[in-house]
């Protein structure tokens, strides 16, 4: 299934322009995501298109802009905190489940590819389709992987100084509720922050390290989260 | 810079305890380059402005999702405002009306002039820009601000796929070299 390295050469600066097609994107994703040499392509190219950004001329801002970024925002249940549980919550060895343990370059290639897709990159595209395959070729390489309720998946990828968490396909929280993020060590769950969804993707940065997990779970808990789960998870890993 | 990405960081701490004030804040900053990037990939005011909101949204509802240790908040949001701007083009309408303004940008390079800040900095880059081969630079601002993928590239250039995706990759590198020369006269 791999090919060489030199047919997925001339790929990275497509990639990282967002210019490969989804039919290709996985394959794509998954070779940058093992392969060194394309990696550290990929981190220059990535520095050059921010500079990119910087030719945009500012635009005036329409009256009300502001306003209407608000009154949208409280439409809907206020965006839950998505920082992880304070000080004191006991840090765990991690440890992907039935994967051999990650040395320290692929957790730093890790970091990379994910800075260079950015979670930004899951944020904002709207073809869950495609954030699924990308996510999945990541995943692959390293990280755990989680199934939730009606197709929802979940990803978590450790980066240098944490972990990416990033969901697909899980549905808004009735109001009231947020989400939240566990990981089990000996079936006893940590709390690694809430959060919510937008277009049907969730991403969380948990930025302490988290080690020794055997598991994760996703459970429903009231805005704010829960001291433990209070619910059946709606997403666990295997 | 350490000062900048401290404002940054402090910014999104403010948003992830549900501070509305600092979502004023961030749109005070960045929402008239948000709103251009979303006008020059779009050109339809309408729809750039409902990018623009979706975006302060999108950070308003994932603050976490913003790293400080990959970059600024700025290039963050412009990042997620260019997603929505390219999901929208690659719908076919949005894309009609745009093609001939956007091939009409990419034959030229011009600096404008523009009474704001960071002028500087954009005129360095849009003159990086113009150091491109012009083969180079249709196809990186097709890429870029197009949101063409290196086949849509290739075909709308009239090449083969092979140079879409050389040019793109040649185009990036030249970019980086001119950006990295002229960082360093500056000093």
């Amino acid at each position: 299934m791999d090919r060489p390295h030199e047919e997925y050469k001339d790929l990275v600066a497509a990639y990282v322009l967002g210019a490969i097609p989804p039919d290709e994107l996985a394959e794509a994703a998954h070779h940058i995501a093992s392969c060194t040499t394309c990696l550290e392509e990929a981190k220059a190219h990535s520095d050059v298109i921010d500079e990119l950004a910087l030719t945009i001329d500012p635009a005036p801002l329409p009256a009300g802009f502001a306003d209407g970024v608000l009154a949208l925002a409280q439409r809907r249940e206020p965006a839950p905190s998505e920082t992880p549980e304070p000080a004191g919550a006991q840090v765990l060895p991690f440890r992907p489940f039935r994967r051999p343990a990650l040395s320290g370059i692929l957790a730093a290639a890790a970091a990379v590819i994910i800075g260079v897709l950015g979670a930004g990159f899951l944020d904002a595209r709207s073809d869950l389709q495609r954030s699924r395959q990308v996510i999945s070729a990541l995943t692959a390489e390293r990280g755990l992987a989680l199934t939730g309720t009606g197709g929802s998946e979940g990803h978590m990828v450790p980066t240098e100084n944490g972990a990416l968490f990033a969901a697909v396909g899980l549905p808004e929280p009735p109001a009231g509720r947020t989400y939240q993020l566990w990981a089990l060590q000996n079936e006893r769950p940590l709390s690694l922050g809430t959060f919510g969804v937008e277009d049907g993707e969730a991403v969380v940065r948990i930025e302490d390290p988290v080690e020794g997990v055997d598991g994760m779970a996703v459970t429903v808990e009231p805005e704010g989260g829960s001291e433990q789960p209070s619910t059946d998870p709606v997403m666990r890993s295997a | 810079m350490g000062r900048k990405l401290d404002v940054d960081a402090q910014v999104v701490r403010r948003l992830q305890n549900g501070d509305e004030g600092a979502l004023r804040e961030a749109i005070g900053l960045y929402g008239g380059v948000v709103l251009g990037m979303a006008r020059r990939i779009l050109f339809e005011p309408a729809m750039a402005e409902e990018v623009a909101q979706d975006t302060f949204l999108a950070l308003w509802r994932r603050p976490g999702a913003f790293d400080p240790t990959r970059g600024s908040l700025q290039s963050f949001l412009l990042g997620v405002a260019r997603n929505k701007a390219i999901d929208l083009v690659r719908k076919e309408e949005a894309r009609t009306r745009a093609r001939d303004l956007l091939m009409a940008e990419a034959e030229t390079a011009t600096t404008m002039e523009n009474p704001t800040d960071r002028l500087e900095e954009r005129r360095e880059v849009r003159d990086a820009l113009s150091c491109l081969s012009e083969m180079q630079r249709e196809a990186i601002v097709l890429a870029y601000f197009g949101g063409r993928t290196y086949r849509e590239v290739a075909a709308e250039l009239g090449v083969p796929e092979g140079t879409a995706k050389t040019r793109l990759r040649d185009g990036l590198i030249k970019l980086k070299e001119v950006l990295n020369k002229s960082d360093t006269t500056e000093i």
